[in-house]
Order: C-alpha cells, then sequence, then structure tokens
C-alpha cells in the first residue's frame, strides 16, 4: 500500500497548549501525513472521552501547519470531543487519519486576501506559508471578542475583533478588495462570512475559494453524510471538497 | 491458518468476514487502507434504477456508542454502477461482490435485479428492505408481509444467482418476516438494518433531521442485533449475515456463536477502514489459538 495517498497513523502528543478563549493548538509527531499533506487538506482525529464508546467518530480538523515530522491542530472546544482533547498530555497517543480532502490552489505573482473566521484561520495559516514566496498576501483573522484573540507571532496575521471594531470583518470587504487590488480570495469560517465575501468577490470581478465544513462519519467518501448543496447539486465536503471555487456554492 | 471458508448456501466465501452496505461505498474508497481481495464479501451501496440525490443535510449525527445516518439512499442509478463501479472490482479475484438493490417499488426491484442478472461482478444480490431513510418502499416493505413475499418471489423469478434480503428488527415478528421472505425464496438473510431512531436540535427547538426519522447504527444496537440473529436462527436452517454495531474481534466470536454464518461489518468502516482485514487476521488467530473450527462456534445449551 505503498501508493496511498492516505494513511492512518498513531501519533505522539508533543505539545498541547492554549492560545485563546476554548482555542488550543495541538503539536502531533506524524512522519507520513506531515509530509504528504497540502494546505486545505483536513485530519480526522480519534477522540478518547471518558466514557470510551461515547464519541466514536473521528474528528475533521484542517491542517494547520507541517514541519517535518510534526502536524499541527489548531481548534476550538465546542463539545464533548474537543472538550476531551484538551486533556490530552504529552506523549499522549492519538490516531489520525489523512491527509484528506483536496487543497487550496497554488497561485503565483497575485495580490492574494486570505481571510479567516474564528477558527477558519486554521487551515489558512499552512496556505499563507506555502504561498508567501510567489504571492503578495494580506491575511486577516477575524474574532467576534478580544479574549478569543490569538497571540500571533507573526507580524503579517493582522487580527480584526468584531466586537472592538463595531463589524463584522467581512463587512468593508468590498472596499478592501479595490483599495488593495485583490486578486484571488481565499476564505475559511462560518458560512454568513464566506457567502458575503464570495458575494464581494463576485462583484468585483474577482476568484474566490472557500474552505467549508461538514458532520462527516468517514472522511474518505464513503458514508455521503456530508453533502452540502452546490450550484450542481449536492457535493462531499470529504473528496469533492473541502475547498471549492465560491462561485460554485453561490 | 484456520480453515476461514464459509459457505451461505450457494454463495461461497474465503472467509466470514463481510462489509455492510452503504458502510463501505462501492469498495474503492477503501483501498488505500486495506486489501480488498482478503474481504470475504463487499455489499455495495444501495443502488435505484434511476440516480438519486439522497436526503436534504444534515445527514449525520452522533449519539452514545453509535451514529444516526438519514443519507436517503443517495446513488448514481445503476447504470453508473454498471458502467464505472463493477469493472473498478474486476481485478480482485477473492473478493464476492454482493449489489444491493433498494427500489422503491415491486416494479422496481423487479427491474434492477433483471438488470443485475446479467453482471458477472455480482454475485449475490442483497435485496433492501428495511431502510428507513425513504418515503416510499423502505422499512415500510418490511411491515406488510404480503407485499414482502410478492416482492421476494418477483425478484427471485428474474435473479438466479444467490438471494440474500435485509431484514429490519423493527418489525412486531421478526420470525414471521423471516419465514414469509424464506417462503418467497430468499436464500440468505441479512440482519439487521438500522433502527429508526431521532434527534432533537435544542437551539432551534426542531426535529435535527429533515425527515425527521434517521437509522441508528453502531454498537448501539449490538444487542438487539444479537437478539433478531438468535430468534431467526433458533427457527430456520437458513444462512445469516449478521449485521449490527461490530467493532472486535469478540463481537464476531458473539455474532458467529448465536447464529450467523458470516458477520457483517457496518459503522466501523467509517471509523477504522481497516477494520475487516484486521478481524479476518484475529479471527483466524482466535481459532488457530483457541484450536477450534468455524463449525464449533455454536450456542451451548
Amino acid at each position: 500500500m505503498s501508493d496511498a495517498t492516505k494513511i492512518i497513523e498513531i501519533s505522539d502528543v508533543i505539545k498541547s497548549k492554549q492560545l485563546a478563549k476554548d482555542t488550543f493548538l495541538l503539536v502531533l509527531n506524524s512522519s507520513h501525513i506531515s509530509s504528504m499533506a497540502t494546505p486545505g487538506q483536513f485530519v480526522n482525529i480519534s477522540i478518547q472521552t471518558k466514557l470510551p464508546s461515547a464519541n466514536m467518530l473521528k474528528r475533521p480538523f484542517g491542517v494547520h501547519n507541517c514541519g517535518k515530522n510534526k502536524l499541527e491542530i489548531l481548534y476550538k472546544v465546542k463539545g464533548e470531543g474537543t472538550n476531551a482533547m484538551t486533556s490530552l498530555a504529552v506523549g499522549d497517543k492519538v490516531e489520525v487519519m489523512g491527509p484528506l480532502g483536496n487543497r487550496f490552489s497554488i497561485c503565483k505573482n497575485k495580490k492574494v486576501l486570505i481571510i479567516g473566521g474564528g477558527m477558519g484561520i486554521a487551515p489558512l495559516y499552512f496556505l499563507y506559508n506555502q504561498l508567501k514566496e510567489h504571492n503578495d498576501i494580506i491575511m486577516i483573522h477575524g474574532v467576534k471578542t478580544s479574549d478569543e484573540v490569538i497571540p500571533w507571532t507573526e507580524s503579517h496575521i493582522k487580527t480584526h475583533v468584531d466586537d472592538v471594531e463595531g463589524y463584522f470583518v467581512c463587512e468593508n470587504i468590498d472596499k478592501y478588495i479595490k483599495k488593495e487590488k485583490i486578486q484571488h480570495i481565499m476564505a475559511c469560517g462560518p458560512i454568513p462570512m464566506m457567502k458575503s465575501i464570495a458575494e464581494s468577490a463576485i462583484k468585483a470581478g474577482i476568484t474566490a475559494e472557500v474552505s467549508l465544513e461538514a458532520r462527516m462519519a468517514c472522511g474518505f467518501g464513503a458514508c455521503l453524510g456530508c453533502v452540502i448543496n452546490t450550484k450542481n447539486g449536492y457535493k462531499k465536503v470529504c473528496t469533492d471538497g473541502p475547498v471549492f471555487n465560491a462561485s460554485d456554492i453561490w | 491458518m484456520a480453515e476461514l471458508k464459509t459457505k451461505l448456501g450457494r454463495l461461497e466465501l474465503q472467509n466470514p468476514i463481510v462489509t455492510a452496505s452503504g458502510t463501505f461505498g462501492y469498495g474503492t474508497e477503501f483501498t488505500d487502507f486495506v486489501d480488498l481481495d482478503r474481504i470475504g464479501a463487499i455489499t455495495l451501496k444501495s443502488v435505484t434504477m434511476e440516480a438519486k440525490i439522497g436526503n436534504i443535510p444534515p445527514r449525520i449525527a452522533e449519539t452514545p456508542s453509535g451514529m444516526m445516518n438519514s443519507i436517503g439512499l443517495e446513488n448514481n442509478g445503476i447504470q453508473d454502477l454498471i458502467k464505472r463501479r463493477l469493472p473498478a472490482l474486476e481485478g480482485y479475484k477473492n473478493l464476492k461482490v454482493i449489489a444491493n438493490i433498494a427500489g422503491h417499488s415491486i416494479e422496481e426491484n423487479i427491474e434492477c435485479a433483471r438488470i443485475l442478472e446479467k453482471e458477472k461482478r455480482v454475485d449475490a444480490l442483497e435485496l433492501n428492505i428495511s431502510c428507513p431513510n425513504v418515503a416510499a418502499g423502505g422499512l415500510s416493505f418490511c411491515f406488510d408481509l404480503p407485499v414482502v413475499e410478492k416482492l421476494i418471489s418477483k425478484v427471485r423469478d428474474e435473479y438466479s444467482g444467490p438471494l440474500i434480503v435485509k431484514l429490519s428488527a423493527s418489525v412486531p415478528d421478526i420470525v414471521k418476516l423471516a419465514e414469509v421472505s424464506i417462503k418467497a425464496g430468499a436464500e440468505i438473510l441479512s440482519l439487521i438494518n438500522t433502527i429508526p431512531a431521532m434527534e432533537v436540535d435544542i437551539t432551534s427547538r426542531k426535529l435535527f433531521f429533515k425527515r425527521g426519522v434517521a437509522g441508528l447504527s453502531g454498537p448501539a444496537i449490538r444487542p438487539i442485533a444479537l437478539k433478531a440473529i438468535y430468534d431467526v436462527a433458533s427457527h430456520f436452517k437458513i444462512p445469516i449475515i449478521g449485521i449490527g454495531g461490530v467493532s472486535s474481534i469478540e463481537d464476531v466470536l458473539k455474532f458467529l456463536i448465536i447464529g450467523a454464518d458470516a458477520v457483517s461489518i457496518g459503522m466501523m468502516n467509517f471509523i477504522n477502514p481497516k477494520i475487516a482485514e484486521t478481524l479476518i487476521d484475529e479471527l483466524d488467530e482466535y481459532l488457530n489459538t483457541n484450536k477450534l473450527t468455524l463449525a464449533e462456534l455454536t450456542l451451548q445449551s
């Protein structure tokens, strides 16, 4: 099975750290998935709750970053599964399946706006690292409240706090596209945010890619549980996505 | 190596491990994880004459020890199965392929059976009369015994290969349902299908699934499956494929002991896509270690 494009790997937790309110960074050792994953792809992680059989399905997470033998996941506590993940300690074993799904496109020599709403920033961080060399990128992370601000060490990530600014990150996007002469947008976040961004992109005559999420059982195209409605009918988020051209959806 | 060969009437498998319809796609989705040619049989996702777009999402909800689905038999229709899916399985010489048909009417099932009769890559036909996720056909068949009889005997007339009928445990009397099915021409029974279930969204105060009802699967339904297999196996000598939350070698053994002749893996394929192969190895090891044969895995009084 050496030509497999996805595998199941047992990874050790290298680091688990809280970065902001309910927001955690999980660093896993990974020899295979870390070498195969591309920006936009996701992994399915097994959850160990107190009652072992309570949460059986693996949870999908966008790959936040990859290094040599290292896989990073950024996640927010939303339910029992992610809550259980916060108690993972260094040395704990986690079952990881991946890399799954498709990737964001590889663009070159473009003025790109990368915009993440809330945890939508997770896969975009990896994307930025890969695109930065050959593109002029503006990267914005939109959060609702100040306690959700992630203390990025990278100066290129601008944080927009809705409660502080008094408006959503996507509200001024029309003007922004014009002012900065944006040619392409890559976004991930809540559906209303991505829809609004998609509409702005279409209005401005530029392209946009969005990464979507859905409840799924398998992550590799077998259960048909994660479909979303597109202009061409139902598509699977796991294998037709998670990255879609915004114009295929809205 | 223990002898794992399993005879389900005319359907001969290299081992008793099967994958359940709807949980294993068309096989090819799993080739990164598992060697298909080692599995006893795979059951393809339910097919209908025309393409079906399936149910409006959300389609999946998790529940302790299981999950609920409301897929609604999404598939690309029988011609796509023949042109695209079956040829992709040509190379697997040891694998048996079970096609699962789920027409909304007796006529549609007859038509599907007539078409699949000509397909050499289909080793057996499973008639799904127990899906809880569709408005017409599906589980409603199981509640109407005269319809069950007519449906099976008509399909029997069209299909000359091994005919499996997939039953639901959500009926008043599964023994009666099995009896009618056998009389009408079922050669193998597979049981059980998912159990009709519901979920509520607290925020919207609405039913979580658009259709309200969804199908519960996973270890949560395992004891129900064991009881259904016990009931049918203690009344009839028909080969049984046991399905329902199998997730370990212990579960496989329990199913075989209580009366199943083969064991089908469902929800666990999503969580551990190589589980079928693992269970084959573990069954082999168990029989060797304990110096037992498959035939000796029977219920003791």
